[in-house]
């Protein structure tokens, strides 16, 4: 017969390998979340690239303006030479 | 390699083996498409795994200390150091176009199997072979193009012949993507309606990015999506009112349009017109795309077209040729496209920040490019192929009335009647289905019916038919828009060397003449494909495909060139064997195309046919027509043959060791990206 104590050191281990079992959920949680997030911000950075919004905010790094009609004229009127030169394939 | 990881890639060997031995040995009964899938992606994959590996390792020596040109000229405009996968979304959007969608769906008149085998071949082993080592080419040249890269490493003769070959396939590209809406267009009220609407659609989007959200470009793409889907539903609405009198158009009625629009957009102020229609088209496009794959794998159609057709004979209705050469030109985007070493040589290797994600970004995405090929050969595949031939043959090749070419299929043992093709016309909104040739329509409809089979079912058909042609049309309109105004960046760039304001490319004048040279130089093919009995795409598809793979095999010179000069000849055979390949069935077609005796395939022979036939209405225009595009392929397989011959004298002379092996790579700067790279 096993003494109480024994029960009691059986039962701490369990709740133990529980809250383990649980707190590896959690990093396992964690971290398809941060993958997931990854993902996401990867395919919106890759949108932003083909849709030269990144382009854009380079060009108000590089020229210290900011965000507005005629900075967004510029912008155009700077990347009308590369927009000549850039086929798209058949 | 673990022992697991052995395991997993014997799996993937062993499933794409069995995938391959069941589309290539399954006869007599339709297979699924997913088939089809399973033999792509498993090739994909281990040619990815392996192959690349090799050739990044032990032919190209990819090296991350040495600092590329995003590094070293970095200036926050076309030099810019980026994520690799944001790279490869750029490229892939770049490189994809309507090409991996027409083509395997014309080739699939041979049946399924050789078009399968050729894009997954060619893609693995040639397609993305090249645009991978030209990206590596030019990121080690700081960004050079193809036709500078052709001229530093084999001659000015070969940059002289890149120059014009890229011309000419421009030309020839543009005329036959002109051709196939105006075949997807004609006395289509509801597509006229839809496509025409794109215009004011992308115009307002153009305003709205400029003064009312300057620089939010996703959302006026959001925008003009909705504002397109409105279009298409606007487009059933007049197809069915007493306005679609004002929407249906003869052919070349839609060819005058679009020669006008060409002109208009290529002078035109970029940011009002072509920059709004390529973001919108681009969104279009991946959304697209991305949605015909989860409708296959939602699916997974049963292929109803044979492995293999009585028309591997060269007796097709869709165009005439044997399988060989004629499959291996008419698939070109799918498997290997020399229009991709423009992307590869353009604004890619400008954004590579490390050497080694040339590998994924080049080899990958061109990957991805071709299984867009094998779908679009399983949306025409899941046709009746009695259906299929009905909508892809030109009149004058299955008779000239609906009775008289179901009547000739049937005969050829693919059932078809009038009715059926009436109720499918019916179901996707059109009058006629018959003699739509171009592949647009077919690949539209197999894209409908997939669509349809996972939302909507029949009810919806029509919208979705509609919203595949519209897809299509939009990519296509967007080459135009593009294609023409690099072609006129192009003509001006040369003929500044002989009058220094023609190469001002904001000098008004220059524009307008430059404009309108390239706009009447494919206008002029696409109305003698438009005025051509035989449907037009039976003479113009085979000349833009010669066109697409002599570049590449121009690409491929380049390639193996600089591979040769770098010392490591041992391994030229990885471009040498597509160049090759390339070589033989380019020219094995345009020999076809120019000499053979079948009035059906030669031109020459046509010519002949015509001038001993009746005199009719334009016969020395037709004559002459004939002859023209025999010069043209005859002319440009000379060209190529100038380029092949100097590469060769190149590389025997350096192999020998009679010249010494130098290339005109930039010299080894150590990236300060060290610890990134590690």
């Amino acid at each position: 017969m096993k003494r109480s104590g024994d029960r009691k050191g059986e039962f701490t281990a369990e709740t133990r390998s529980r809250g383990e079992e649980s707190g590896d959920r959690v990093i396992a949680r964690d971290r398809v979340i941060g993958k997931m997030r990854a993902f996401f911000s990867t395919v919106r950075g890759a949108l932003r690239e083909i849709f030269d919004e990144s382009a854009y905010d380079r060009f108000l790094l590089r020229t210290h303006a900011s965000r507005s009609i005629a900075s967004y004229r510029a912008f155009t009127h700077e990347r009308d030479a590369s927009m000549l030169k850039k086929p798209r394939c058949c | 390699m673990k022992i697991g990881r052995i395991l997993i890639w014997l799996a993937v060997a062993a499933a794409g083996a069995l995938a391959l031995a069941t589309i290539a040995l399954r006869r007599h009964e339709p297979i699924s498409a997913m088939w089809l899938v399973v033999a792509a992606v498993c090739s994909y994959a281990l040619g990815y795994r392996f192959y690349s590996k090799f050739v990044a390792a032990k032919v190209l020596a990819l090296d991350a200390m040495r600092a590329t040109p995003a590094e070293r000229l970095e200036n926050g405009r076309d030099f810019v150091r980026t994520n690799k996968y944001v790279v490869f979304g750029h490229h892939f959007a770049a490189i994809a176009g309507p090409g991996p969608l027409v083509g395997p769906v014309l080739a699939a008149q041979f049946g399924y199997l050789p078009g399968t085998l050729w894009i997954i071949v060619g893609a693995v082993f040639g397609g993305c072979i090249q645009d991978f080592v030209i990206l590596l080419f030019s990121v080690r040249r700081d960004g050079k193009s193809l036709g500078q890269m052709a001229r530093d490493e084999i001659g000015k003769t070969a940059g002289t012949v890149a120059f014009i070959s890229v011309l000419s396939i421009l030309v020839i590209l543009l005329a036959v993507v002109a051709l196939i809406i105006v075949n997807a267009l004609k006395d289509s009220p509801w597509g006229a309606f839809t496509i025409g609407m794109t215009i004011p659609i992308a115009l307002l989007m153009g305003v709205y990015l400029r003064y009312l959200r300057p620089g939010r470009v996703l959302e006026a793409s959001v925008l003009g999506f909705l504002l397109v889907v409105a279009a298409i539903f606007g487009g059933q609405w007049i197809s069915q009112s007493t306005h679609a009198g004002a929407f249906t158009f003869a052919g070349t009625t839609l060819a005058v349009l679009i020669i006008v629009y060409g002109f208009a957009a290529s002078a035109l102020p970029v940011w009002l017109l072509l920059a709004p229609r390529d973001y919108l088209s681009t969104f279009v496009k991946l959304g697209t795309v991305a949605i015909l794959a989860l409708g296959i794998f939602l699916v997974r159609p049963t292929l109803q077209m044979p492995a293999l057709t009585r028309f591997i004979d060269g007796s097709g209705p869709v165009f005439a040729g044997n399988l060989f050469p004629f499959a291996f030109i008419t698939i070109a985007c799918g498997a290997i496209s020399g229009f991709h070493s423009l992307i590869s040589s353009g604004t890619t290797p400008k954004m590579i920040a490390r050497e080694p994600q040339t590998r994924m970004v080049g080899y990958g995405a061109m990957m991805c490019e071709s299984f867009v090929g094998i779908m679009a050969m399983i949306a025409a595949c899941t046709l009746q192929p009695g259906t299929y031939l009905a909508v892809n043959s030109g009149a004058g090749m299955v008779g000239g009335n609906p009775a008289a070419a179901v009547s000739t299929i049937s005969n050829w043992g693919f059932p078809v009647t009038a009715d059926q093709m009436a109720v499918m016309a019916q179901n996707v909104g059109e009058k006629t289905l018959f003699f739509r040739t171009g592949g647009a329509p077919a690949f539209a409809l197999g894209m409908a019916k997939i669509f349809s089979d996972s939302l909507g079912g029949t009810a919806v058909m029509a919208i979705w038919y509609h919203f595949a042609i519209m897809f299509e049309a939009l990519f296509i309109l967007t080459v135009l828009d593009a294609g023409t105004r690099v072609a006129r960046f192009m003509l001006q760039d040369a003929l500044g060397h002989i009058w220094k304001p023609m190469g001002r490319t904001s000098w008004y004048p220059s524009i307008v003449v430059t404009s309108a040279l390239m706009v009447s130089a494919w206008g002029f093919f696409l109305w003698q494909g438009v005025r051509d009995p035989l449907g037009g795409i039976n003479s113009l598809w085979p000349i833009f495909g010669i066109c697409n793979q002599l570049l590449a095999a121009v690409a491929l010179c380049v390639a193996t060139t600089i591979i040769v000069k770098m010392g490591r000849a041992r391994y030229i055979w990885v471009t040498l064997a597509p160049l090759a390949w390339l070589v033989s069935v380019t020219f094995a077609a345009s020999w076809h195309k120019v000499f053979d005796p079948n009035p059906l395939v030669g031109l020459l022979a046509h010519a002949r046919q015509l001038a001993a036939g009746p005199a009719i209405a334009g016969l020395q225009r037709r004559i002459f027509n004939d002859q023209l595009d025999a010069a043209v392929c005859g002319l440009l397989v000379v060209l190529v043959s100038v380029i092949v011959i100097e590469s060769a004298l190149q590389w025997i002379s350096v192999i020998s060791g009679r010249r010494q092996a130098a290339t005109q790579e930039t010299p080894f700067v150590a990236t300060a990206y060290a610890e990134e790279a590690l």
